[in-house]
């Protein structure tokens, strides 16, 4: 087991929006998450990749994470190549190969000296995504990573979830696409603050 | 390179690109300058420089223009910082939980103010002395300079509580009128209201009206903009790392 939560409370304010969430995933394998619009998807998420601090509960895994958020967290004014430096430090990696291979692999490599602020939705979101990846994590955390895609992008995309896959990475997406279901391992319903099987008609 | 000399250059670079900043520093700078130089009174009159207690005697133009070039480099840093503040919010968050160290983003935020307000400073200065020529020319780029670092923590520091571009702006066009105009020689002859001290562009305009009609190297007046300087810094710098906290999660041993 390579990532195990158990009891996850958080709330804002008032409002509870995770009251006791538990699941456990293993190396090698594609879970996701399902949920209506604010049901705490991202919450949870966020509480996974470190972001935010649980009201109650525990969060422990095996090795290193790679967070996707939701929108893309990036600076403007600096070029996709100069990202991919910053985050190189960052991860302490010793060259930008692997980043530049995934950038490539998500066909976007002819935006790499390209300003942040002039990049279309998609490109923006394969940036998001190559940061969160080009450490090869042991347990990615993906919020709806392929907004803004194309239908040829969105397969590369699982191409790529299979292929970390099938190097024993832990992958954890979170989804609002019915159709997406039959390509994971294991899917969760988040629903009242807690995780629980997925209602019948959400499953292939 | 270093994590700390990366962070810098494209923090820099990033600067570099505001276009807003650049306008104001090609145009508004020079124009304000211009202004107050041709367009008010070279009549002189007296007034006293609160720093000495002595009376001295300047010109309201010369007055005017450096009441109003400490206005001008007061906007623009106080703009440049407040605007990179908040464009690299959500960012440094992300970076720092990828493992930069946060040192180095604080280094790089430091590097950045210190280098915009130097060359700010240096401009803003060589502008007054096109028109004017003070007794001591250097101890007036220093007093400009001091202005500068003082509006640049000052735009970190809004950046902590405002969201939008337009919010801090107008915010800091506010602050630097409340600041400058009461303290104005023209306004303000006798300088006697000690609650002037407290007003963040005291110590530059004190030092500034100093270099430009005294020969007394007078820095005391410094102390009082190093004390907005820290206490700015010190605030954003602290929210900074508070903000940029990741919440580390359990171990888990690989046979669990």
């Amino acid at each position: 087991m390579v990532l195990h939560v158990t009891g996850v409370r958080k709330g804002f304010g008032s409002r509870q929006v995770l009251r006791g969430v538990g699941f456990e995933a293993r190396a090698g394998q594609l879970l996701g998450i399902v949920g209506e619009n604010g049901a705490g998807k991202t919450t949870l998420l966020r509480i996974l990749s470190g972001d935010l601090r649980p009201d109650g509960g525990r969060v422990a895994l095996v090795g290193t994470r790679g967070y996707c958020p939701q929108h893309p967290v990036l600076d403007e004014e600096l070029t996709v190549r100069q990202h991919l430096r910053l985050f190189q430090v960052a991860y302490r990696l010793p060259g930008p190969g692997g980043a530049l291979r995934l950038i490539d692999r998500l066909a976007a490599s002819s935006y790499l000296d390209a300003q942040v602020k002039t990049l279309s939705g998609g490109t923006l979101q394969k940036l998001n995504l190559v940061l969160a990846l080009m450490h090869d994590p042991d347990v990615v955390l993906l919020d709806e990573p392929y907004q803004g895609f194309d239908w040829e992008t969105y397969l590369r995309f699982w191409d790529l979830a299979h292929k970390l896959k099938s190097r024993g990475r832990t992958v954890i997406i979170i989804s609002h696409l019915a159709h997406d279901t039959e390509r994971l391992d294991v899917l969760y319903h988040l629903h009242d603050g807690v995780l629980g099987p997925p209602p019948t008609t959400d499953t292939a | 390179m270093s994590a700390y000399l990366v962070a810098s250059r494209y923090a820099l670079l990033a600067v570099a690109k505001n276009r807003l900043a650049a306008v104001l520093l090609i145009v508004f700078i020079p124009v304000w300058i211009t202004v107050a130089k041709t367009l008010t009174t070279p009549k002189t009159f007296p007034f006293r420089l609160r720093a000495t207690g002595t009376w001295l005697r300047a010109g309201g133009d010369e007055i005017t223009m450096i009441s109003g070039s400490l206005n001008a480099v007061s906007l623009l840093l106080g703009f440049l910082m407040f605007s990179a503040a908040r464009r690299t919010r959500a960012f440094d968050r992300r970076l720092t939980a990828a493992g930069y160290p946060r040192t180095a983003l604080i280094g790089a935020k430091l590097t950045t103010l210190v280098v915009a307000s130097v060359l700010v400073s240096a401009y803003a200065t060589a502008w007054m002395l096109l028109f004017w020529t003070p007794l001591q020319p250097v101890l007036l780029g220093v007093a400009v300079l001091a202005d500068c670092l003082v509006y640049g923590a000052m735009g970190m520091f809004l950046a902590l509580f405002l969201r939008g571009e337009v919010e801090g702006l107008v915010t800091i066009i506010m602050a630097s009128i409340i600041d400058l105009a009461p303290q104005s020689p023209v306004a303000s002859t006798t300088a006697d209201k000690p609650l002037v001290e407290f007003l963040p562009s005291y110590g530059s305009l004190q030092t500034s009206l100093a270099a430009g009609f005294t020969r007394d190297v007078t820095l005391s007046p410094l102390l009082h903009s190093t004390a907005w300087l820290t206490a700015m810094t010190t605030t954003a710098l602290v929210a900074f790392v508070l903000r940029t906290r990741v919440h580390q999660p359990h171990r888990l041993d690989h046979d669990a």
